[in-house]
């Protein structure tokens, strides 16, 4: 039985490039260190985050991002606008357009281009939408609806950075990696950032892994990202021709030769090493007992709208069958879990395409609350529904061009006020105008449930003391319960 | 309010006399450098900083003349100490009146307002920041301690133990002085015979030998390489959006180049920096300069070009500043900097140094401007393919009397044709046929297109179709549909040869036929426009029949259609029918060069030219690029208010130094260029650079710098451990001419570099962090080192330095699926390729291989000064698992069989020493040798995993191997590589 000193705790946050003040350095609680020969040795379990106490009590103990890449038209989702269906084919009014920043559109004639849905009101709360998300207007009464969502960025790749990180510029850790940081996880056989991304359909718009980065916090603190073809985590399978009693057994002698010629060096990384050997092995088989879906009942399968023959053995890589594994994954304890479904970028053809993509996503979206709720999970989960921007009301030919002045959003969990549509867009879905919600709000509220105050988790890097809502943030207490 | 404030007062003159006079013996000095400025700008300066728009109550605490009163300041008095409001305030018990404010969420812990009080009292001096002072030689202590010195760095070190009251670690011990010194200086394990050579007769003169002879060897620049990629964010990907590849090999080889040559530091810098603008700049200098195009660029449709422009304008500024000077431009790139004394104005100021850059925004499909490096073998058969092209040019260029002939005779033929257009018949039209949706309504062939190849279906006497109302040439014409298909037919009739273009628009989709073939097809939904589409076709003489099909998705459909058939271009035509007398000799020229360019006379030589370019054109598109910095005009450089690039109301601004770093500015009239910055930054009298790249390479050798903060020498930096040191290293490396090699000469000959890493219990309380080097530390090996080690300790690296080849080892499959624009697929290396080290495998800057990944190597977008060292699952699944590590253990096991000598225990010591240079105890030997057993027993009973697990890799094994001893093996070698230590820099 070895147990970590006190001063190589300390020596070991050094090491990992922590800065942490006195106070939360004592009450980091690192390691229980119950030591060799059971199976819950060393260092790495104990990480229970920087945030602790919590700054408030916390709502909730997880969040699922379903993130809708490519940036889906709140005009055909989420936020109705009569009057843009009136317009249609007149020019955009300039008093909404003049110097602002527009992506494809640049020096063309700028004409409305009316909804290409249909919106009906839904649930007891009577929320409206879109004709293309049947399943998620029938969770209306458990939904909370934002349209007043904005961002700062306007092209892919550096709206997905600042959605993730809170800025534009790469580089910054990514939400998920801040809330692991600061609250650590609950898994002991999972990483504690899961990604998930979902194949077929159409997806072309390319996700840069630097979105699950963990940016200049140590990189303990990535998203792994699971992949849906082949090894769903890099490397999880033995190498051809080693069962796993032999690997049991490299593991091993392993971890007996790293004690022995270690000795008398005091090397804190040394526990961690066996820690996380021990972790890997774990995960080589609890990665595949959490892909494996044969144990799910047909009526869950098919609520997911998964029924098919060979989903049992395996996920699919679709979104439906990314949302079950979703939920298995906040079953096992993992805090983040984030899911991307691109093809949402509908520069031509939105009316059809929108109705496409909408059908990955809509059943397999609502299946995933409902599920949650149904297990009583709902409430202690924080899901987030949305793309990185809108997109234009003025027409693409028969699409639209991406937009950042405004978007909407769907939420749903614990201390989420549902069945509630907050905030709104101008007649014609242009600007969002009232109770207008930045980017840096949603941050600020999600860590706000988690128990977080934004502005609290700071990490210093660079001669600056670092948060994920930078110098914004406002908690948005009007869709809280 | 006032009655706190008077409590607070008190309590602060109370604490300020308790310093005084109770405390004053223990009390211990204060140092503005390490102590105070650090309180100051961490706690104060975000609203009392130099950021003029965020400064609250005009009050500035960066510089003496805000802060102490008896300089016209605010907050503190020299004189009377104890009555300083910023004392009254940090220790007022008031929320409301207590600095920093509560919702600030910077609070001062006692220990910060007891040193700031300790200050006040020592009567608050104030410096200048310690990097913003030119470093100055210091005087050499002598060493406390008994026993060898080699200079300066153990002077100095031995100094600060001897203050602190610890004492060095004794010599390491010479196996691992070996192992650490090979992984130091070369990134490579030592071989055993090396080890035991040394370990038999560990002398001075021996060690000095080696450490000469490892800074001769070409895998040197390979490893200081490794870590100024890093820096420079070198990488084979653009990062952004599509992550495309693009061609900067060259200037990888070129630092490993440099750094093998020892170039003078100031020297390697100016050439990248500005290489392209020396008046001599010879290829190496240019190829250097690729430097300048490292910045993440895009491609990406829809992206406004001066967005991306000021982006590349501030990654560059960013970088060149982490680089050179360790400081956080990039801040300033908004708002003024909140800690340092950097103007937004001085962001662009810096950045305007790059304007001259030849570069786009949003670039096409590839990269330019490229720099070509032709092999001599190239060169040599591009010159002979333009010989053979220059020699045909004369021929179709020679004036012989059969050509003059034909030319009089083209000419005359032509004019009279000049005017004659092809005759066009209306259109007509069939259809609509309907379909489920568009795809369908393109991909099916109805039955206007049913018949192509034959005569019946598309003749114009056959058509049944109405005449379309209103389509006419060169005008949009927009119908009613349902989603569905239209044709469109037109005969066109010409009784000789000519050229003719065909312009189309459509919504949505549209193909195009010309007599059956067909000649245009584009899918897909799209808004109609004029000339969306051309076509061009060589119209022989009779009657041609053109069909027309557009698809469309919604409620209406569009076509637009043009044509022009000019016999001759404009220029040609102007030209002939101007009389000879009058043509001009231009005109005449031209007319002749038009002729000769389309006479059958000349058709053989023009063909044989045409596949002779050719040729041409695909070995020039074979030969090796580089990224090419190439100066032209400099754009206009203005300040972007709120770095807002689409706000043009910001002061244009000139390449300028900013103000606190840049000291005697030598500056003429003319524009500053980037020699003008390379020659700043490497100036004597900048205060910098030196200090940034010596306490960097101290970072090397001892994993951390001098200072901890290796990329930040601003305010919010940390003061060095060793002041002292650092100045000495700073002035030394300047004054041996900026020589990398001396200096790391210097560091590993010092004995504070060769003492033994153990940690010492009494280290373990005084100096857990190790900041006074009373002993080396001992850290994990970088990813690229991790697999040059295991693949050297294998045996199977590929020691090749250099070359053009990006290496790619094996990946999991299906990594890129997320990439498109356009797809890819990783092909693993073949043959020999498969072992390079990795310094020269494929950076993916958004999809980094992920053993790479695992092991913390950055993803090179932005300047990172030192990686993360993490300790994962990841990390510990990349080295059970990774096919490359599995390969490499057999490889391993194949050469403890082949060695075929000694029983079981002499085997296991063998392979234990090949990869951890040391002999295993007997403990180890005991753990090993059951382990063996257990997996000869294992294997013994499964021949199927035993070949299944054989068969990983590439290399091939002679088929008699393929036994459970070999298995076995394998997994004994595997473990070792997988051991703590193994990946441990000693």
């Amino acid at each position: 039985m070895r147990s970590v000193t006190p001063i190589a705790r300390r020596t070991f946050l050094a090491r990992s490039g922590l800065s942490v003040g006195g106070a939360a350095l004592a009450s980091l609680g690192l390691g229980q260190s119950v030591g060799w020969g059971g199976a819950r040795s060393g260092v790495e379990q104990g990480w229970r985050g920087v945030v602790q106490p919590l700054h408030r009590s916390a709502r909730i103990k997880r969040v699922i991002h379903l993130c809708m890449a490519g940036g889906p038209s709140h005009l055909e989702l989420l936020d109705h606008k009569p009057r843009l269906r009136a317009m249609h084919g007149e020019p955009m009014p300039p008093s909404f357009t003049t110097g602002q920043q527009i992506a494809q559109l640049q020096g063309q004639e700028l004409r409305c281009f009316g909804p290409q849905h249909e919106f009906k009101r839904s649930g007891q709360s009577g929320q409206e939408f879109s004709a293309v998300l049947p399943h998620i207007a029938s969770m209306a009464d458990d939904l909370c609806v934002i349209r007043s969502m904005q961002t700062a960025q306007i092209n892919h790749d550096p709206a997905h950075t600042f959605m993730n990180t809170g800025s534009g510029i790469p580089g910054r850790p990514s939400m998920g990696a801040w809330i692991l940081y600061g609250l650590g996880s609950e898994s002991e056989d999972l990483p504690g950032y899961v990604v998930l991304s979902s194949v077929g359909g159409g997806q072309n718009q390319p996700i840069a892994a630097r979105q699950w980065h963990s940016g200049f916090l140590p990189s303990r603190f990535q998203g792994v990202e699971f992949q849906s073809a082949g090894d769903p985590v890099h490397y999880v399978g033995n190498p051809a021709g080693i069962s796993r009693g032999s690997q049991r057994r490299f593991v091993n002698a392993l971890n007996s030769l790293n004690r022995i010629g270690n000795e008398g060096m005091r090397d804190p990384e040394l526990e961690t090493r066996i820690a996380q050997y021990e972790m890997a092995f774990r995960m080589q088989s609890s990665v595949p007992e959490l892909m494996d879906l044969s144990g799910e009942p047909t009526s869950i399968l098919e609520r997911y709208g998964l029924a098919r023959e060979d989903i049992k053995e395996g996920g699919d890589g679709s979104f439906a069958s990314n949302c079950l594994l979703a939920r298995r994954l906040a079953e096992r304890g993992v805090r983040f879990i984030q899911l991307y479904h691109r093809g949402w970028d509908h520069h031509g053809g939105i009316k059809k395409g929108i109705e496409f993509t909408a059908g990955l996503v809509d059943q397999a979206s609502a299946a995933l609350v409902g599920d949650l709720k149904d297990r009583g999970m709902l409430d202690e989960t924080l899901v987030i529904w949305g793309g990185e921007f809108g997109r234009t009301p003025m027409g693409q030919g028969s699409g639209r061009d991406h937009h950042i002045q405004a978007f909407s959003m769907w939420l749903a969990g614990g201390g989420i006020r549902s069945g509630f549509t907050y905030g709104a867009t101008d007649e014609l879905g242009y600007a969002a105008v009232e109770d207008v919600v930045h980017v840096h709000d949603l941050h600020a509220t999600m860590l706000h449930l988690l128990g977080i105050d934004h502005e609290r988790l700071t990490y210093h890097f660079q001669g600056r003391d670092y948060r994920l809502t930078d110098v914004e943030g406002r908690i948005i207490s009007e869709i809280l319960t | 309010m006032e009655v706190s404030s008077v409590q607070s007062m008190l309590v602060a003159s109370l604490v300020y006399s308790s310093l005084l006079v109770g405390r004053e013996a223990q009390a211990q000095v204060v140092d503005f450098q390490r102590d105070v400025r650090r309180i100051l700008s961490r706690h104060c300066y975000q609203c009392h900083g130099p950021d003029e728009a965020a400064r609250k109550a005009q009050l500035r605490l960066d510089l003496p003349e805000g802060a102490i009163i008896e300089l016209g300041g605010k907050a503190i008095s020299r004189e009377d100490g104890a009555a300083s409001p910023l004392l009254e305030r940090i220790h007022s018990e008031d929320p409301d009146h207590r600095m920093p404010p509560p919702e600030a969420h910077r609070q001062l812990t006692a220990s910060d307002r007891e040193q700031l009080t300790q200050w006040i009292r020592q009567g608050a001096p104030w410096e200048k920041h310690w990097a913003y002072q030119a470093p100055i030689r210091p005087d050499l202590p002598v060493s406390p301690f008994p026993g060898e010195v080699s200079g300066a760095i153990d002077l100095l070190i031995h100094r600060k133990l001897g203050e602190v009251g610890l004492v060095p670690a004794p010599p390491e011990d010479p196996e691992r002085l070996v192992r650490r010194l090979h992984f130091d200086l070369v990134g490579l394990p030592p071989s055993p015979d090396l080890v035991a050579q040394y370990a038999a007769s560990p002398r001075g003169l021996a060690y000095r030998r080696l450490v000469d002879r490892l800074l001769g060897s070409p895998h040197f620049g390979e490893r200081i390489a490794m870590y100024w990629f890093d820096l420079v964010r070198y990488a084979n990907t653009t990062g952004i959006h599509a992550d495309n590849v693009w061609h900067v090999t060259p200037y990888r080889n070129w630092v490993i180049d440099a750094l093998n040559q020892n170039l003078p530091f100031d020297q390697f810098s100016r050439e990248q920096i500005a290489g392209d603008l020396f008046s001599d700049a010879d290829q190496g200098n240019q190829i250097a300069s690729t430097y300048n195009r490292l910045n993440l660029s895009t491609r990406e449709g829809g992206s406004q070009a001066k967005e991306f422009l000021a982006k590349y304008m501030a990654d560059r500024v960013r970088n060149a500043g982490s680089v050179w000077l360790a400081s956080s431009l990039g801040c300033a790139e908004c708002h003024d900097h909140k800690f340092d004394p950097i103007s937004t104005k001085e962001f662009y100021q810096f950045g305007a140094f790059f304007a001259d850059i030849d570069q786009v925004g949003v670039y096409g499909s590839d990269f330019p401007p490229y720099l070509k490096l032709p092999t001599p073998r190239e060169s040599a058969a591009l010159a002979r393919l333009r010989t053979a092209i220059e020699s045909l040019e004369q021929r179709i260029d020679a004036d012989t009397p059969a050509l003059a002939t034909a030319q009089e005779d083209w000419e005359a033929q032509t004019i009279d044709r000049l005017d004659q257009e092809p005759s066009w018949s209306g259109w007509r039209r069939l259809g609509p046929f309907s379909a489920a949706s568009l795809e369908e309504a393109h991909d099916t062939a109805f039955e206007p297109e049913s018949n192509l190849g034959g005569d019946e279906i598309v003749s114009v006497e056959t058509l049944s179709g109405p005449v379309p109302d209103g389509l006419r040439d060169d005008e949009i014409w927009t119908f009613e549909s349902k989603v569905g298909a239209h044709y469109f037919y037109r005969t066109v009739e010409t009784d000789h040869e000519r050229p003719l273009s065909l312009w189309f628009g459509s919504r949505d989709s549209l193909r195009v036929w010309f007599d059956g073939n067909e000649v245009k097809e584009r899918g897909g939904e799209r808004e109609v426009a004029r000339d969306q589409d051309k076509v061009e076709i060589q119209l022989e003489p009779g009657t041609h029949k053109l069909l027309v099909k557009v698809s469309v998705a919604g409620e209406e459909g569009a076509l637009f259609f043009r044509s022009r058939s000019a016999l001759v271009p404009d220029p040609i035509r102007e030209s002939l029918v101007t009389s000879e007398a009058d043509r001009g000799k231009e005109a005449a020229a031209r007319l002749r060069s038009f002729f000769r360019g389309q006479t059958p006379l000349l058709a053989k030589e023009r063909h044989e030219r045409d596949s002779l370019k050719e040729e041409a054109k695909a070995l020039d598109e074979g030969i090796e690029r580089t990224l090419a910095t190439v100066s032209v005009k400099p754009m206009v450089t203005r300040v972007l208010p709120r770095g807002n690039w689409m706000d043009e109301s910001g002061e244009v601004v000139e390449p300028a130094f900013p103000a606190v770093i840049r000291g005697a500015d030598e500056g003429g009239e003319a524009r500053r260029t980037r020699m003008d910055l390379a020659n700043w930054l490497m100036a004597p009298n900048n205060p910098l650079t030196a200090r940034v790249f010596v306490n960097r390479l101290w970072m090397l050798f001892f994993n951390t710098g001098l200072s901890r903060s290796v990329d930040d020498f601003g305010y919010q930096g940390e003061a060095p451990s060793h002041p002292a040191l650092l100045d000495w290293l700073a002035v030394e490396f300047r004054e041996s001419g900026w020589d990398v090699k001396h200096m790391i000469r210097l560091i590993v000959l010092s004995r504070t570099y060769q003492q033994s890493a153990a940690v010492r219990p009494e280290l373990e309380e005084k100096d857990p962090g190790n900041r006074y080097y009373a002993r080396q530390n001992r850290f994990r090996l970088s990813a690229e080192m991790i697999r040059d080690m295991y693949l050297s300790s294998s045996g199977l690296l590929n020691p090749r330095v250099g070359g053009e080849h990006v290496a790619r080892p094996y990946q999991p499959t299906g990594y890129y699926r997320h990439l498109n624009f356009p797809k890819r697929t990783y092909q693993a290396d073949e043959g020999e390729q498969q072992f390079r080290r990795g310094v020269y495998m494929h950076w993916q800057r958004q999809f980094l291989h992920p053993a790479l990944k695992a092991f913390d190597a950055p993803t090179r977008e932005e300047c990172v000064a030192k990686r993360p060292r993490s300790n994962t699952p990841l990390a510990a699944l990349v080295m059970m698992n990774d096919p490359s590590l599995v390969e490499a253990a057999r490889s391993l096991a194949l050469q403890v069989l082949e060695r075929g000598e000694g029983g079981l225990d002499a085997r296991l010591k063998w392979c234990f020493r090949q990869v951890l240079s040391r002999q295993p105890s007997e403990r180890e030997l005991a753990v090993l040798r059951t382990l063996w057993k257990e997996q000869r027993e294992d294997f013994g009973a499964d021949d199927g995993a035993v070949r299944s697990f054989l068969g990983v890799g590439i290399t091939p094994i002679d088929d008699r191997l393929v036994h459970a001893d070999l298995a076995s093996w394998t997994v004994v070698a595997r473990t070792v590589l997988n051991l703590h230590e193994s990946i441990l820099r000693p």
